[in-house]
């Protein structure tokens, strides 16, 4: 017979009263009940641990004047009760205790932590111990573009390499002096676990693409990756170098894209250009990561059209590494995506999950969305491709190396749908691996 | 990019000179309809497998499978 904990109203008696009084006066260890009210039906089991609640009221009005342990006409207690005699106890009124939890956080809810607090979850301090700090990776931001001295304003002491950039056709790179917004946000929440990596700045998402607000092109951002892919291979100006690949994009919608079914279509289609050059990327060297998207079933991004298989496109790729979002409580934020990807792609995506909305890039307004995530992961890639070259440890065997040490606080072993593997642990990596 | 039009993405084999000429004339098009500030763009070079954009127009009559360029977004 199931079990249901419930609350009841009892009259007031002595025991009642010293267990209120003990609870008032700090003393937990004594506020438990050694016996159970006099007036307390049978059908009930008491939870003796439950310090007796007083409670007042004039008519069907609460008074706190008179709630006092003292002085209450009567007290809550808690039990238990068969779920087939819930309506049972003649003359007592039982009430439902159901079990609360925290609300998950969205898009409006107040930052979780600092990235302080990001450090500290994720080792950056021991990675530094071990030299670990993003020094001679390269660490693209294909976003809006980076503000280099709004990074510098924060604090940091920024590496960028000029030489190797892009923007979309018809306008001149000015890598490091894009206005302040998403790319700069990208690119300090890289900083935070890789401070010594080389950026690169890519603003595939420059707003001069496109007078309806911050979006670009999937033309754009193929373009920009085979400029990434001629600096990678032989010759190129990033030859032998670790390459870390941060995209915090993607598309919010199926109906931005051609119809279903149709063989032009990007978001389930492994043999779209922009999905096939991603394979060339990572095939060369490149650790590639995508942020799975702000359409989680909690609060998705208003721009969602859906809640289901929104993982798509290059985000669902296997040559990515797609990363939900969680806060700093290690809980996932209601607005990420939840996998699997869409049908066509990757099934298993996300593959991890990496700490967002925190207090970060500006200060009083948290660094949300997968869009911080992603980034997050990204330095913390680049720091242990310090000493790990991709031709020691291909993208997808270092991808198999985090697995082994992600966390997965609530869930089972093994892949799951809201936060993949689990959360990356970069020292544990680092450890196991003796880097 | 200023007044852009509706265009589509095309795979093409060049084993030989990546040119916009030299995939126009493989994807049957007039070479009018591909965007010229885009190029030939390497998508898999070891394999001699290259992109181009074309204008949806242009893209209708070709033989060659079209595929969608849709707008990207932050995930912020």
């Amino acid at each position: 017979m199931a079990k249901m904990r419930v609350l009841m109203v009892v009259s007031a008696e002595p025991e009642l009263k010293r267990s209120a009084m003990a609870m008032a006066a700090g003393d937990t260890g004594s506020a438990s009940l050694r016996r159970a009210p006099s007036r307390l039906p049978g059908t009930i089991d008491l939870d003796p641990t439950y310090a007796a609640v007083p409670i007042a009221r004039v008519g069907i009005t609460p008074s706190v004047a008179l709630a006092t342990a003292s002085a209450a006409p009567a007290f809550i207690v808690r039990g238990h009760i068969d779920e087939a005699r819930l309506n049972t106890p003649a003359g007592h009124q039982v009430f439902a205790d159901p079990g609360i939890h925290p609300f998950i956080t969205c898009g409006d809810s107040p930052a979780i932590g600092t990235a302080a607090t990001v450090r500290q979850r994720l080792g950056i301090a021991a990675l530094k111990k071990r030299g670990l700090t993003g020094k001679g990776a390269a660490l693209a931001i294909m976003d809006t573009g980076i503000n280099l001295a709004a990074l510098q304003a924060r604090g940091l002491k920024p590496n960028l390499n000029r030489q190797i950039s892009y923007s979309p056709a018809g306008t001149k790179p000015t890598p490091g002096k894009y206005p302040i917004g998403h790319g700069s946000m990208s690119a300090f929440d890289a900083l935070i676990t890789a401070p010594e990596a080389t950026l690169l700045d890519f603003p595939i998402l420059n707003p001069a693409t496109d007078d309806t607000g911050l979006a670009g092109f999937l033309s754009d951002a193929t373009a920009a990756y085979s400029t990434l892919l001629t600096a990678l291979r032989h010759g190129g100006k990033l030859a032998g170098k670790a390459l870390v690949v941060s995209n915090s994009w993607g598309i919010y919608s199926a109906k931005d894209d051609f119809p279903k079914g149709h063989p032009g279509r990007y978001i389930d289609n492994p043999n779209h250009p922009f999905n096939i050059i991603c394979g060339t990327l990572s095939r060369a060297g490149a650790d590639i990561l995508f942020a799975a998207g702000n359409c989680g079933k909690q609060c998705p991004d208003a721009r969602c059209t859906s809640t289901r298989h929104t993982i798509m496109g290059a985000n669902a790729s296997s040559a990515v590494t797609t990363v939900a979002g969680v806060d700093c409580n290690n809980k996932r934020v209601g607005y990420s995506s939840i996998g699997p990807g869409i049908p066509g792609m990757s099934p298993t995506k996300p593959n991890f999950a990496c700490y967002t909305h925190f207090s970060g890039s500006r200060p009083g307004i948290p660094d949300t969305g997968t869009s911080t995530s992603t980034p997050v992961l990204a330095g913390c890639i680049a720091a242990l491709r310090t000493k790990l070259k991709p031709e020691k440890l291909s993208p997808a065997d270092l991808a198999r190396e985090l697995r082994t040490d992600a966390i997965h606080p609530g869930y089972p072993a093994g892949w799951n749908a809201e936060i993949g593997y689990g959360i990356v642990q970069p020292q544990a990596t680092a450890k196991r691996l003796d880097l | 990019m200023p007044d852009r039009g509706p265009f589509v993405l095309m795979t093409v084999e060049l084993p030989g000179r990546a040119t916009l000429r030299a995939a126009a004339r493989r994807l049957r098009i007039a070479e009018r309809h591909l965007d010229t500030n885009y190029g030939v763009v390497p998508l898999d070079p070891d394999n001699a497998l290259f992109s181009v954009r074309v204008a949806a127009e242009g893209a209708a009559d070709a033989g060659s499978a079209a595929f969608s360029d849709p707008k990207i977004r932050p995930m912020r």
